[in-house]
């Protein structure tokens, strides 16, 4: 087969062909100049679209909300009514409005009581095209709102935080204050501590046990001495029964030398001592006389001795007894003396104590002003570092504190319409059914002719038929996709019509594109039985693609598995070769490359299948 | 002299129903072949194999005496049933176009789609779009269209299907022009009788994807063999009439026919005025009486018991 025989046969077919003329160039650039009006409003902007508003609080507040939004929609006020609600929520269920806002009763106080306040909103989700705008102006709109009401607030805080940093001032020179009393109060124990260490309460211990030894001693002395006395005065008893026994006896023999005196006189009286005879016996009568004389008198004086030493003996006892007296007296004292001693004992063991204690006390004391000076310096350091940062942040304004980011957009492309950002994607789109309904019919006209069995019987290999079909409907399809970027060129600005290098690039992308969709086409047309069918099957098959292609729904919200599947379609790859091109400037021989194997693949399923 | 085409024992099936079975014929070189059936008998299945848009299940095949292949079958010109043309392209355009298949090109395409359309009446046409052509000028421009890369066999499908009669004949003189002019092998095939009468060297009927006789007009004709009488009445119980005609004495074979019967005997010329007062006899009348030698439809309808153009109808009443 030759291929320019096969592209002059088609191309004098398409040609004198009306319908196919008109969906080759006519149709293809009807829609690119409605979608190019449809799409023409200015990219950067928000548009226009219907809000109702419910202000039922109807304060300053509110209305400073309801003029900010009016700037960036249009809105319809709805009253203030006690019906308003529903009958706005009507409206917007019944598709009249995009979304209503009802302001609540006590919004304004509420906002001035600090309350948060919540603007309730209802939103026709099913405008998915515009619901976000919609949401987004609000949101922006009660951003803003709430920026400055954040911002009056904050300045309030700032203030505070103003007044709370100068008694923070106050607070340090206080903390240095406690500082300096804590480490005088620190020097005033260690002296304490070291009076405390000064007292010999060890002497006063020794002392006061010496006193306690002596009064023991002393209390035994006494003991020994009220013994020795019990004891004298149980000798004086002794002694005294002893004299009066002696005194007794001595009267006893008194009164025996006085009968005996008596006797001798009484026996020399009856004798004449002067007779020689007697008288050798009143001699020694007298000296017996004289004897018991000089014993009446020895035992006179010794019993006036007696009775002298018994006088003497009472005296002695009555010495021995005030002894005695003044002895338990002495005991008395020494026991109270004692009594004192171990008073002073305990007083000093108490005084060790407390004196170990209060050392302990002036220690622990020391310690948590060690720790009360330290926490000054750690007080001093908050206070400094807290005054720093409040400093910090009220140096700030609160512009910053409630945004402390902004966005200020800077748009790659400029304010430039829709439709040239959707060009790229839309060319290839256009390109793809074109393709897909020309191949696709053309050789189902071809099947239900005729003709094709006729080629069959020169014996072409299916193959070779099919690879210039291919290029033969390629060949025909340039021409429309030079037609369409010069209108992508000449009308929307898309590339300069000069640009030979954004020209070979933007037609390179389209001939693959229309090397794949033309023999997916063929494939199509082998598998169907009419043009109808076939018709049928372009749509079943661009659809989808169109769908998967980002133009209608960005891949970002489609599942994983689907936005990978779309990229990976053909007219995806076609599309990003494309924005490639004439939005960001670069090549995309990649996706040339992918869909020059998509042509590869499609043609040698269309080979395959093709029956005779 | 060699054959141009041989086919034997050619089988084909598609799923459970056969189409061709021990389908078997030879096609001497030069002649023009005829394969005559009713619709659905095979008769395209046989061209499709032929041309190799089908590969045939059993048999062999051979053309121009070897093997069919690509090489054999790029020396076929085949016009299918359909007119099979571009519409949207001339006359002119259609022709080097198909020659381009055969690597006719350029000034010897054009030289040759000149004389094509002028032996084929067309010339005059060249530059006319075929959608504006007439049924019979679309018919000779595709046959022209099989004819531009100088087949040793040509192949016509069914050539004046849809054709009026007037344009039937006039293809039919276009065929033979083009046989004698070519001098290649022609096969073609028809439900048509007359066509195959009219045309054809040698005939073969097929049916039922068979071929059930096979030779030229004249030896089918034999196969018959006999006189017979038509015999138009006024419709009535056909039954009766032939149930009368049976009773003759000598009549060998009667057969209901559209408007009478047919009878077959021995002098049945003779025989006619006894047949006709026996039938008037019993209230039958005879509106017109003739006598025919056997025709290729007679041959048909002894071979298959069927007659050819109430084959056509069921098939056609099948395919609708």
């Amino acid at each position: 087969m030759r291929l320019g025989s096969e592209i002059e046969k088609d191309a004098k077919q398409f040609l004198r062909e009306g319908r196919t003329l008109l969906l080759l160039v006519a149709a293809p650039l009807l829609v690119l100049f409605v979608m190019g009006g449809i799409f023409s409003g200015d990219s950067t902007l928000v548009g226009k679209t219907g809000i109702g508003i419910c202000d039922l609080d109807g304060s300053n507040a509110s209305m400073i909300f309801i003029d900010g939004i009016m700037n960036s929609t249009e809105i319809i006020n709805y009253g203030s009514g006690m019906d308003c609600p529903a009958r706005m929520e009507t409206d917007v269920r019944a598709g009249k409005l995009a979304a209503g806002l009802v302001i609540p009763f006590g919004f304004g106080a509420g906002m001035e009581q600090g309350n948060t306040q919540n603007i309730s909103m209802l939103l026709d989700n099913s405008r998915f095209q515009v619901s976000p705008s919609i949401e987004a102006a609000v949101k922006a709109n009660i951003q803003s709102t709430n920026q400055r009401i954040g911002s009056q607030f904050i300045l309030t805080v700032w203030e505070r935080l103003d007044a709370a940093n100068a008694r923070l001032q106050t607070i340090y020179a206080s903390t240095n204050d406690t500082r300096g009393r804590a480490t005088k109060m620190k020097s005033d124990l260690k002296m304490t501590a070291d009076s405390l260490n000064a007292l010999n309460i060890t002497s006063v211990e020794d002392e006061v046990q010496l006193a306690n030894s002596t009064v023991a001693k002393t209390m035994v002395s006494l003991d020994e001495a009220q013994n020795n006395l019990t004891k004298i005065e149980s000798d004086f008893a002794d002694y005294q029964a002893t004299l009066n026994q002696t005194e007794s006896d001595l009267a006893n023999i008194d009164d025996s030398i006085t009968n005996i005196s008596a006797y001798i006189s009484a026996a020399k009286g009856g004798m004449n001592c002067t007779d020689p005879l007697f008288y050798a016996a009143c001699e020694p009568l007298d000296l017996i006389n004289a004897s018991v004389e000089s014993a009446h008198q020895s035992v006179a004086q010794r019993l006036e001795k007696v009775r002298k030493a018994q006088v003497d003996l009472v005296a002695a006892n009555q010495t021995i007894q005030e002894f005695k007296a003044s002895i338990a007296a002495a005991k008395i004292g020494a026991n109270q003396s004692g009594k004192s001693i171990q008073n002073m004992q305990d007083f000093v063991s108490e005084l060790e104590s407390n004196r170990a204690t209060s050392l302990q006390t002036l220690s622990e004391v020391d310690k948590s002003l060690d720790e009360l000076v330290l926490k000054t310096y750690d007080l001093e350091n908050i206070i400094t570092d807290s005054r720093s940062q409040i400093s910090g942040i009220t140096s700030r304004s609160p512009d910053f504190i409630i945004s402390p980011m902004i966005v200020t957009p800077s748009y790659l492309f400029g304010k430039r319409p829709f439709f040239e950002f959707m060009l790229p994607s839309v060319l290839p789109l256009i390109l793809m059914f074109v393709a897909l309904f020309l191949a696709s019919t053309s050789l189902v006209k071809e099947k239900s002719g005729g003709t094709l069995a006729r080629i069959y019987t020169s014996q072409a290999n299916r193959f070779e038929y099919v690879i210039v079909k291919v290029l033969s409907y390629t060949a025909i399809l340039l021409p429309e996709a030079i037609l369409v970027a010069l209108i992508a060129s000449v009308f929307y600005n898309m590339f300069p019509v000069t640009d030979l290098n954004t020209w070979f690039y933007v037609l390179q992308a389209l001939a693959c594109l229309i090397l794949a969709f033309v023999s997916l086409g063929i494939v199509i047309a082998i598998f169907s039985e009419s043009e109808a069918t076939a018709f049928l099957a372009c749509l079943v098959v661009g659809l989808p693609l169109l769908f998967l292609s980002g133009l209608l729904f960005p891949f970002e919200f489609m599942p994983p598995i689907i936005a990978a599947l779309g990229l990976a379609s053909p007219l995806t790859q076609a599309v990003i070769s494309m924005q490639a091109t004439l939005l960001y400037h670069s090549s995309q021989f990649a996706s040339s490359a992918v869909l020059l194997i998509y042509a590869i693949a499609f043609t040698m399923l269309a080979g395959l299948s093709l029956k005779k | 002299m060699a054959n141009a085409l041989e086919a034997e024992n050619i089988g084909k099936v598609y799923g459970k129903k056969v189409v061709l079975h021990n389908f078997s014929l030879k096609v001497k070189k030069g002649s023009i072949f005829g394969l005559l059936g009713p619709n659905g008998a095979g008769k395209s299945t046989f061209i499709r194999i032929v041309s190799g848009l089908e590969g045939q299940d059993a048999g062999t095949l051979s053309l121009l005496g070897a093997n069919a292949s690509k090489a054999g079958r790029r020396q076929l010109g085949i016009a299918p049933q359909e007119n099979s043309i571009y519409p949207l392209l001339t006359c002119m355009e259609n022709l080097t176009y198909f020659g381009s298949l055969y690597g006719v090109t350029g000034k010897a395409a054009h030289e040759q789609a000149g004389s094509l359309l002028g032996q084929l009446g067309l010339l005059e046409k060249k530059n006319v779009i075929a959608e504006y052509l007439s049924g019979g000028m679309k018919r000779r421009l595709s046959l022209a269209c099989a004819l531009m890369h100088k087949p040793k066999i040509i192949m016509l499908d069914e050539p004046t299907t849809g054709l009026d009669p007037a344009t039937r004949i006039k293809m039919w003189e276009t065929v033979r022009k083009v046989v004698r002019d070519t001098k290649a092998t022609l096969i073609l095939t028809t439900h048509y009788m007359e066509e195959a009468e009219a045309l054809c060297d040698r005939i073969a009927f097929v049916n039922a994807g068979s071929v059930v006789a096979e030779g030229t007009p004249n030896e089918l004709k034999q196969l018959v063999g006999k006189e017979m009488a038509k015999l138009s009445t006024v419709p009535g119980n056909a039954e009766n009439l032939i149930r009368i005609i049976r009773g003759i004495n000598g009549i060998e074979h009667v057969t209901a026919t559209e408007h009478g019967v047919v009878v077959e005997c021995k002098g049945i010329a003779a025989r006619l005025p006894e047949i006709a007062k026996i039938l008037e006899q019993n209230g039958e009348s005879v509106v017109e009486m003739s006598v025919s030698r056997p025709s290729l439809e007679d041959v048909f309808l002894k071979m298959t018991g069927l007659k050819l153009r109430e084959v056509n109808k069921i098939e056609a009443g099948k395919r609708n």
